[in-house]
């Protein structure tokens, strides 16, 4: 397990195109994975970024391809942010935070829509803002392991 | 998506030898499910054994499935390792599907 002391960040630059989001995926998974988190926490965070990426591309841009998605993830003392921008169509976000249905119901099972309700689940923090052409959605997460210890409760 | 099949009776087995399921993939797997189920497989084990990685792209494509096969024949899964089995949990998934351990004791299950 790492320490953690200072802010670290990094920016990935991706092509608008889902063969693309693992690259992002595995990236994201691989940085939580060197930061106190357990690990199914660090797999749920990179589950997070790969929905929001996805909804970029996918709603954003309407799955065109040749735009970019920027993701910034931040490392800090206390947790990690991610920001996801795009300059695609804004997103309408009201109640896209629930998933409420019949687990017996077969007909009515839910297919799509579960992707920002795992992000609202996982994270600690979820902002989204559009501003000029520009789309930001902003996600954190505190550590669950403490920082300052090699080994990690519950992995 | 790569899919290893096999046939234990009147079931079809289906292993995703991919490590990630995710939006790039769910896709072909929806049309390849929808294709098995058109021919007449409609008990069906999916054993996820193979895979790391699984976003709501490929939770949505396993619920698709099911939904085709609908009533009169069964989906079901196995070999689910723990990180995936969390994004089940997450979203009440687990109260969906009946899942397994492995392929022994899913087929022992359909086949009772």
């Amino acid at each position: 397990m790492s320490r953690i002391k200072t802010t670290s960040s990094i920016r990935l630059t991706i092509n608008s195109n889902l063969n693309n989001v693992f690259l992002v995926g595995l990236t994201v998974e691989a940085i939580c994975s060197y930061a106190p988190f357990k690990e199914v926490t660090a797999y749920q965070i990179g589950t997070s970024v790969v929905e929001a990426v996805n909804n970029a591309i996918k709603h954003a841009y309407g799955n065109q391809p040749g735009h970019q998605v920027e993701v910034d993830i931040l490392l800090n003392p206390e947790g990690v942010r991610f920001e996801i921008s795009d300059t695609g169509r804004p997103m309408r976000l009201q109640g896209s935070h629930k998933l409420e249905y019949d687990p017996e119901d077969l007909e009515n099972l839910p297919e799509g829509g579960m992707g920002l309700f795992i992000i609202n689940q996982v994270m600690d923090h979820v902002e989204y803002k559009s501003f000029g052409d520009r789309n930001l959605l902003t996600m954190g997460k505190y550590y669950d392991c403490d920082p300052q210890v090699d080994l990690c409760e519950g992995d | 998506m790569q899919l290893k099949e096999d046939k234990i009776g009147g079931i079809l087995v289906l292993k995703p030898l991919d490590k990630r399921f995710d939006a790039h993939s769910a896709v072909d797997f929806k049309a390849r499910m929808a294709d098995f189920v058109s021919s007449g497989h409609t008990v069906i084990i999916l054993d996820l054994s193979e895979v790391d990685f699984i976003d709501s792209s490929g939770l949505g494509a396993i619920v698709s499935a099911l939904k085709t096969i609908g009533r009169n024949g069964d989906l079901v899964l196995c070999g689910i390792k723990e990180t995936v089995m969390s994004l089940f949990r997450l979203t009440r998934m687990d109260r969906v599907f009946r899942i397994f351990t492995d392929q022994g004791e899913a087929t022992a299950a359909l086949s009772s």
